[in-house]
């Protein structure tokens, strides 16, 4: 083995590890090829510190790709249930089995996991723009936002009990009236197919490992020019924010209930609501790097 | 992980923030390969800029996936990887020379 093939050989290894697979990966040890045919004593550098700094140099850019196609995936997604429900209003009057009460509870979580982890996705990425390498654990909490969210919209797409709404409720169906037709098969095919599709940038993502140390932000980083008044407001404690935006939720959906005459429903619905954000918040807070 | 540069002449703190810029000059005047990169690099420095010749090839990929490159492998001769500036790496340049240009006036006004 020459020298030039068993460095060749090396930096492919060592691109590997550090994530860097497929088409990316041959064109790299293709261009290094190409460089040491033109100068066979080439000094090319370490190939494990090479590697690091494709890695570190894509790191950013990779991220943010993945983060802004979940986010476009999810909204295509989003778009499509929502002209579905609003289809199958008032759901009011339809009676739902215990199976399809907790599908649609599920698809209803889903939904909101879904929109939180792929708003914030696009919010972090948004605030990287034109930023150089980035910590691997910013990319690695870029990529979780964007799988998180895509995970979710799928199981909204898949958990929401369409077919017991057809039944139940046929005449409220205002595109395609009848429980046989295809548009919602298709239409949840094509928001599945979107994920998917968008699933492949978030696996990229993942599967890189850049090396750049440092921490990553949390909510406050999120927020770009409302940072310095949230910051004030909540004494720069994440948390504290966390929960004066549960509290506001909590309101917000009483004063809705109140406003339609209903002010138990409202004010039972607040507490679930604000119940479920901070649930959500407790178990994924750290885990999408909301709080540290 | 941050670009190791050996220099010849030039402080490596003085030039990590201007590698892009550089990259992006030499490959304005045409459509080079990165071999041909780190070789105009070389030359337009008269030798006085010395990259490790790998972590050109980083910098390259990360310029094109920001859009301000274009590349594809070369059509004549021996398969290689051929890098052009796109629109917008023209008007990163452009922008990039004349911040150069700003500041290197400033600090001569100040210095001499």
């Amino acid at each position: 083995m020459t020298d030039s093939t068993q460095y060749l050989t090396e930096l492919d290894a060592d691109l590997a590890r550090a994530g860097i697979h497929g088409a990316r990966r041959k064109r790299i040890i293709a261009e290094f090829a190409d460089h040491l045919r033109c100068d066979p004593d080439a000094d090319l550098g370490d190939p494990v510190a090479l590697a690091a700094q494709f890695a570190d140099e894509l790191g950013t850019s990779v991220a943010r790709t993945a983060a802004f196609r979940a986010f476009l995936a999810l909204a295509l997604a989003g778009v499509l249930v929502a002209v579905r429900l609003v289809a199958l209003l008032p759901l009011q009057a339809v009676t739902f089995g215990t199976r399809d009460t907790v599908a649609l509870l599920i698809a209803a979580v889903a939904g909101q996991v879904a929109f939180v982890a792929g708003g914030l996705g696009l919010l972090r990425a948004l605030q990287l723009r034109g930023r150089g390498a980035i910590p691997r654990q910013e990319a690695a909490i870029l990529a979780r936002r964007a799988g998180v969210g895509l995970a979710a919209g799928a199981v909204t797409l898949v958990a929401f009990p369409i077919t017991q709404s057809y039944q139940a409720q046929s005449g409220a169906v205002a595109i395609g009236s009848h429980p046989t037709n295809l548009w919602w098969p298709l239409a949840s095919a094509l928001g599945l197919a979107a994920l998917a599709l968008a699933a492949t940038a978030v696996v990229r993502a993942a599967r890189l490992r850049p090396q750049a140390s440092g921490r990553a932000g949390d909510l406050l980083a999120d927020l770009g020019p409302l940072r310095p008044a949230l910051a004030r407001i909540s004494g720069g404690s994440v948390n504290r924010l966390a929960l004066a935006l549960g509290a506001g939720l909590t309101i917000v959906v009483a004063l809705t209930g109140i406003a339609a005459g209903d002010p138990y429903d409202g004010i039972l619905r607040g507490l679930l609501e604000g119940g479920a954000f901070l649930g959500a918040y407790a178990v994924l807070g750290r885990y999408l790097g909301i709080r540290r | 992980m941050t670009l190791s540069i050996a220099l010849l002449g030039v402080e490596a703190e003085q030039l990590k923030g201007h590698l892009d810029g550089l990259v992006l000059s030499v490959i304005a005047g045409e459509p080079k390969h990165g071999y041909a990169v780190i070789e105009a690099l070389k030359t337009r420095s008269q030798g006085r800029l010395d990259l490790p010749e790998g972590t050109v090839y980083p910098a390259l990929h990360r310029l094109e996936r920001n859009g301000l490159l274009a590349s594809k492998w070369s059509q004549s001769g021996r398969r290689r990887r051929v890098y052009r500036l796109t629109t917008k790496g023209e008007r990163e340049l452009g922008m990039r020379r004349r911040r150069w240009r700003d500041f290197a006036t400033t600090v001569e006004a100040v210095l001499a």
